[in-house]
C-alpha cells in the first residue's frame, strides 16, 4: 500500500517562528497555530489551512513576541557579521565598489522600465468586467477578389445581431466623433464618445458624483473627473448646461454623472461619454443604410468557449439580408486586443501597442543588466584573489565552505540594495524623457502596485544571485594552505575573466553595430528618392466636420488673395475603388481628385506624358495621372491617351495624360499601390490644403488665422510642415534608433569601466613586476604593449562576434523594409575603430598613472 | 473601577467566565461559532496576554498532546477581578440602556 504523504504546517513559516519568537512564548503560539491548523485542513481544506497558518505565524511575530537580539538565533547574528564584514570590503576597495554599484545601478534601472513598460502593456484591457467574455466585432469584405477589414459595423447590422444571436449578453456600440465643447467662455476640441449604455458597465465607471441611471436619454451626457476640470467645472455641475457643437450644430446636454479617470492601459479612454440616442438622432439616413461601417462593436457573450460557432452565427445574421452577403464578422479578443495583430485603432478605440518596440525595449533593458552583472563578477574574481588570506583565516578560526559562501552571497546582496537605491534616484531623473517616448506617464509610485513592486524586488533578488553566486562558490573553495602562503592562483581566472570581458564587449558590439544600422535605415528612409518633394510645403488639415462644409471653399478663394502664399493646392484623400481595366480582370484602385497645382506643390516626377496643371486643364475635362505601379498592374505599355471607364470618378470616365514616378508619401516603408490622380472639375474639393510661402510658418500662420477665424471660429487651425508630418511615418524606426542610441551608449559605458577596473586590477597585480622591469630601463610604450596583448584576444574576439550576430540580426531586421540600406563597411568598422580606441585609451592612461609613481615604493612592498 | 476594556478583550473574558478554563485555538472557535466569522490566534493571544497582565485572568501549562506537535497548552481561566469587572460592566450597560426611550421603531 502506498503511504500516504504526512499532512503537516509549511516548514517554512515554523522554522522562522521557531528563530524569532520567544522561548517562553513558543510554546503555547506553536502549540496553538498547529492545532488550529489541523482543525482547519479538516474544515476548509490543505490550502486554506496552510494559508492561514503563514498569515498567522507572521501576525504573531509582534514585538513583545520577539527574541531579543542577545539571544537571536545564530544565523541572523551571522547576518549582522556578514553585513559589517562586507561594508569594510566595500569601503577597502571603494573606487571598484562605485563603478560596480553605480554600473549595476544603470543596468537595474533599465530593467525596471523594461519590466514596467512591457507589464502595462501585457495588462492592456484586463481590468474591464468579464474581460474574458469581450470582444470587438470587425466586418470583414472582398474589393475585387482582395480581402479587407473594417475595424466596424453598421447599425443595421447591430440590430440584427442583436435579434438573431441569442448568446449575445450585450452589444455595446461606439462612435467617436470630434466636437466642440463649450462651457460659457470656454470651448475647445474634443473626441466624444457616443455609446450605449452597457458601455459604463464594461468600463466599470465608479462614480464620484450622480450616477448613469438617466444615461440614454437624449441631450444627457457623463464625464470624466478630468474633462470636468479642463471644463472649468468645480462643484454643483450635475445638470449643468454643456454645449456641444458637431456639424455645425451646437446641442445642450445636461451633466448627470462624473466618473473617476478611466485606467491608462484601457483601449478605451472616454472623456466625455454622449448617449447612443444622440447618434441615431444626427444619423437618421445612415440607420437604414446597411453598408456604413460606422460604428466600433463590443459584444459580450455568455460564454465564448465556442467563439468560432458563435462568430458563424454572428456572420450568417448579417449575411440574412441581400445587402449583407458580401460580409462576414471578425472578432477579437478584448484580452489580448492591445497587442493583436488585426487590431484596427480609431473611432474611440486607442492606437494598440507595438510589439516589436516591446522586444526592443525588453532586450534592451536585459542586455544593459547583463553586462552589468558580468562587470561585478569580473570585478570580484579579480579582487577576490586578493581575499585569498582572509578567507583562509576565516577558515583557520572554523568557518565552513558554507559560511564563506553565505558571507561572500551577503556582499553581493549588500551591493545590490545599494544599487537598487541609486536606481531609484535614477528612476525618478529619467522617468520624465521614457515617459515621453513611450507616450506614457511614469513616476516614482508606478513601482508602488501590487502588479509591479514584486517584480521589480525579484529582479533585484535574481540579480543579486546571479552576480553572486559564481565568484562565491570559486573563493570559498580555495585551498587553506597555498592561500595562507599566497602561492594559490585560480588556475582559470584569467580564462573565466577574458571570457565574461568577451561576453560584454560582444553585447556592446552587437548593439553598436545594430544601431547604426538603425540610425543608417533612418537616414536612408528620410533621405532616398521617394517620388516627390515636400521641403516647405505647409498643410492645413480641415478637421472631419467640415469635410462638407461649403465654407471650406471659400477659404480656399480666400486664401489666394493672401501675397506671401506663393502657390496653394486641395487634393481630397484617396479612396479605394474597384476599378476593372477589362472584362475580366480588376483591383481595388487608390484615387483621389486633385485640383491643378497639387502635382507641381508635391513635386512628382514625370515619367511620360505630362502632369495635370493649369496649362493644360482649362478645357479638358477626364484628365488623370497613373503611376507606374499602374501600369505594371495592368500591364499597359502605352498609356498616354488610354480612356478607361471607373464608377467612382464624377463622370465616370478618364483619359490617361501621364505616368508619375511611384512616390513613397503615404509610407516610404511598403510597396508602392497602383494610384491614380484626377483633375477635380468641381471646384470643392473640401479636404487638406497644402501652400507654399515665403514667409515661416509661424509669420504665415498670423496671416491666415484671422481668415480662418472669420469662417470656423471657435474651430481652431490646425497646420503643419508636411515635411514634419512625414517623418512622423518614421516615429517606430526613430524610437527604435532612439533606444538602440541609448542601449549603446549604457553597454559602452559598462563594459568601459568594466576594463578599466580590470585593467587597474592587472596593473595593481603585477606591480612589482612592472617595477622591476621599470628599473631595468622599459619603456613607457613597452609596458602598454604588454598590457594590451592581455586583452587584445578577447577584443577581437568579441569583435568578430559581435560583428556577425549585428549582421544576421540586422540582415532579418532589413527585411521588413522594401527601400532598404545592406549591412556594410560602415557598421563594421566604426565599433571596430571605437573599440581598439577605447582599449587603447584605457590601458594607456592606467599605464601613464602608474609609472608616475615611484617603482621604488613598489619594491618596497612586503 | 476601570472600564476600559475594549470589545473583544470583553468578549473574551466572557467566554472564558462561560467556560471556567480553556486556550487560545477553544476560544476562537467559541467566537466563530457565535459570531459567524472567524478571529485570527495571534489575536486572541495579544487579548489574553493583557487581560493577564491586568490580573483579569490566570493561566498554568497543561499537558502536552499530539495534535500540538507534543506542545502544551496554555490554559486560562477567569479571576474574580475579572468576573467583577465583567459584570460591572454588564451593569453599567444596562443602566445606560433603560434611559434609551422605548420608541416604536418600527
Amino acid at each position: 500500500m502506498k503511504a500516504q504523504k504526512k499532512i503537516r504546517p509549511p516548514v517554512w513559516a515554523d522554522r522562522l517562528l521557531t528563530r524569532l519568537c520567544r522561548s517562553d512564548q513558543i510554546e503555547e503560539i506553536q502549540g496553538d497555530l498547529y492545532e488550529s491548523y489541523y482543525w482547519r485542513v479538516a474544515k476548509y481544506g490543505l490550502k486554506t489551512a496552510n494559508r492561514h497558518f503563514i498569515k498567522e505565524c507572521f501576525q504573531s511575530l509582534r514585538p513583545s513576541n520577539l527574541k531579543s537580539y542577545q539571544n537571536m538565533d545564530q544565523y541572523l547574528i551571522l547576518f549582522k557579521s556578514h553585513i559589517k564584514t562586507g561594508c569594510r570590503y566595500l569601503l577597502k576597495t571603494w573606487k571598484y565598489s562605485i563603478v560596480n554599484i553605480v554600473g549595476l545601478s544603470l543596468g537595474i534601472v533599465f530593467s525596471w522600465f523594461a519590466y514596467l513598460f512591457t507589464i502595462d502593456q501585457m495588462t492592456y484591457n484586463q481590468h474591464l468586467n468579464n474581460v474574458e467574455h469581450l470582444y470587438k466585432m470587425g466586418i470583414g469584405s472582398e474589393i475585387s477578389g482582395n480581402k479587407i477589414n473594417f475595424p466596424g459595423a453598421s447599425h443595421t447590422m447591430t440590430e440584427q445581431v442583436k435579434q438573431q444571436v441569442p448568446e449575445v449578453k450585450t452589444l455595446t456600440r461606439i462612435r467617436a466623433e470630434n466636437v466642440i465643447l463649450a462651457n460659457g467662455q470656454q470651448s475647445f476640441n474634443q473626441e466624444a464618445i457616443i455609446s450605449d449604455g452597457s458601455l459604463i458597465d464594461i468600463l466599470a465607471l465608479k462614480f464620484v458624483e450622480g450616477n448613469s441611471l438617466g444615461f440614454g436619454q437624449l441631450n444627457t451626457l457623463i464625464l470624466s473627473e478630468s474633462m470636468a476640470y479642463k471644463l472649468g467645472l468645480r462643484d454643483n455641475f450635475l445638470d449643468h448646461p454643456i454645449d456641444i457643437i458637431l456639424n455645425g450644430e451646437t446641442s445642450v446636454f445636461k451633466v448627470i454623472g462624473l466618473f473617476e479617470d478611466v485606467k491608462n492601459n484601457t483601449s478605451i479612454n472616454p472623456k466625455i461619454i454622449l448617449p447612443y440616442s444622440f447618434y441615431l438622432s444626427l444619423n437618421t439616413e445612415n440607420q437604414t443604410k446597411f453598408n456604413q461601417l460606422q460604428l466600433s462593436v463590443i459584444l459580450e457573450f455568455y460564454d465564448s468557449n465556442n467563439i468560432e460557432a458563435t462568430n458563424n452565427k454572428l456572420t450568417e445574421a448579417i449575411q440574412n439580408t441581400n445587402d449583407g452577403l458580401r460580409f462576414t464578422s471578425n472578432l477579437t479578443p478584448f484580452e489580448t486586443l492591445h497587442l493583436s495583430n488585426t487590431y484596427i485603432s480609431g473611432n474611440g478605440f486607442l492606437p494598440g501597442g507595438n510589439q516589436r518596440l516591446i522586444k526592443f525595449i525588453i532586450l534592451t533593458g536585459l542586455l544593459c543588466l547583463i553586462i552589468s552583472i558580468i562587470n561585478y563578477t569580473n570585478f570580484s574574481i579579480s579582487l577576490y584573489v586578493s581575499r585569498a588570506r582572509e578567507i583562509a583565516v576565516r577558515k583557520i578560526i572554523g568557518s565552513a565552505k558554507k559560511g564563506v559562501f553565505q558571507q561572500l552571497m551577503t556582499e553581493s546582496l549588500l551591493t545590490t540594495i545599494l544599487s537598487a537605491a541609486i536606481a531609484l534616484v535614477l528612476f525618478i531623473v529619467i522617468a520624465p524623457y521614457f515617459s515621453s517616448f513611450v507616450e506614457k506617464k511614469y513616476t516614482l509610485f508606478s513601482l508602488i502596485d501590487w502588479s509591479i513592486t514584486p517584480g521589480i524586488i525579484l529582479i533585484l533578488i535574481i540579480v543579486s544571485l546571479i552576480r553572486g553566486l559564481y565568484p562565491s562558490i570559486l573563493l570559498s573553495r580555495f585551498p587553506l594552505l597555498s592561500s595562507l602562503k599566497g602561492t594559490h592562483k585560480v588556475g582559470n581566472s584569467k580564462r573565466i575573466n577574458s571570457a565574461l570581458l568577451t561576453a560584454q564587449f560582444s553585447i556592446s558590439i552587437t548593439m553598436m553595430a545594430c544601431m547604426l544600422t538603425f540610425q543608417g535605415q533612418l537616414d536612408y528612409l528620410l533621405s532616398f528618392d521617394k517620388g516627390f518633394d515636400i521641403k516647405d510645403v505647409i498643410e492645413i488639415k480641415i478637421p472631419q466636420d467640415l469635410a462638407k462644409n461649403k465654407q471650406v471653399a471659400t477659404f480656399y478663394e480666400k486664401l489666394k488673395t493672401e501675397p506671401s502664399i506663393l502657390s496653394q493646392a486641395t487634393f481630397s484623400g484617396f479612396n479605394m475603388s474597384p476599378f476593372e481595366f477589362d472584362e475580366s480582370d480588376g483591383f481595388p484602385l487608390m484615387n483621389a481628385a486633385i485640383n491643378n497645382s497639387y502635382m507641381e506643390i508635391m513635386g512628382f516626377s514625370i515619367v511620360e506624358g505630362r502632369s495635370i496643371n493649369d496649362a493644360y486643364e482649362a478645357g479638358i475635362t477626364d484628365a488623370a495621372v497613373v503611376n507606374e505601379a499602374f501600369l505594371i498592374k495592368t500591364g499597359l505599355t502605352n498609356p498616354i491617351g488610354q480612356k478607361y471607364v471607373f464608377e467612382s470618378l464624377d463622370k465616370g470616365a478618364f483619359t490617361i495624360v501621364g505616368v508619375i514616378k511611384d512616390h513613397y508619401l503615404s509610407s516610404p516603408k511598403s510597396q508602392p499601390r497602383p494610384l491614380l490622380y484626377y483633375a477635380k472639375r468641381d471646384a470643392n474639393i473640401t479636404y487638406n490644403i497644402y501652400m507654399k510661402s515665403k514667409l515661416s510658418i509661424v509669420e504665415l500662420s498670423e496671416k491666415i488665422e484671422p481668415l480662418w477665424d472669420e469662417l470656423f471660429y471657435p474651430l481652431p487651425l490646425q497646420y503643419e510642415y508636411l515635411a514634419q508630418s512625414y517623418q512622423g511615418k518614421l516615429e517606430q524606426e526613430s524610437k527604435t534608433a532612439q533606444i538602440a542610441t541609448i542601449g549603446t551608449a549604457v553597454s559602452i559605458f559598462l563594459a568601459g569601466f568594466g576594463l578599466l577596473g580590470l585593467v587597474g586590477l592587472t596593473l595593481k597585480r603585477s606591480r612589482k613586476e612592472l617595477s622591476v622591469r621599470r628599473v631595468l630601463g622599459a619603456e613607457f610604450r613597452d609596458i602598454v604593449m604588454k598590457i594590451q596583448k592581455q586583452f587584445i584576444v578577447p577584443i577581437l574576439v568579441s569583435l568578430a562576434i559581435g560583428l556577425l550576430a549585428s549582421s544576421y540580426f540586422t540582415e532579418k531586421w532589413l527585411e521588413n523594409y522594401v527601400n532598404r540600406i545592406s549591412y556594410g563597411w560602415t557598421q563594421a568598422l566604426i565599433p571596430t575603430f571605437s573599440i581598439l580606441a577605447l582599449l587603447v585609451l584605457i590601458v594607456t592612461s592606467q599605464v601613464l598613472f602608474l609609472s608616475r609613481t615611484n617603482p621604488v615604493i613598489h619594491l618596497k612592498d612586503e | 473601577m476601570n472600564l476600559s476594556l475594549g470589545v473583544l478583550e470583553e468578549i473574551v473574558l466572557l467566554i472564558l467566565l462561560s467556560q471556567e478554563s480553556t486556550y487560545g485555538v477553544e476560544i476562537a472557535k467559541i467566537y466563530s461559532q457565535k459570531f459567524d466569522h472567524d478571529i485570527s490566534l495571534p489575536a486572541i493571544h495579544v487579548v489574553l496576554k493583557r487581560l493577564d497582565k491586568r490580573g483579569l485572568v490566570q493561566s498554568q501549562m497543561g499537558e502536552p498532546t499530539a495534535e500540538r506537535g507534543g506542545r502544551r497548552k496554555r490554559i486560562y481561566s477567569a479571576t474574580k477581578e475579572g468576573y467583577r469587572q465583567a459584570h460591572q460592566l454588564h451593569e453599567k450597560r444596562n443602566n445606560l440602556w433603560k434611559t434609551i426611550p422605548k420608541l416604536n421603531i418600527s
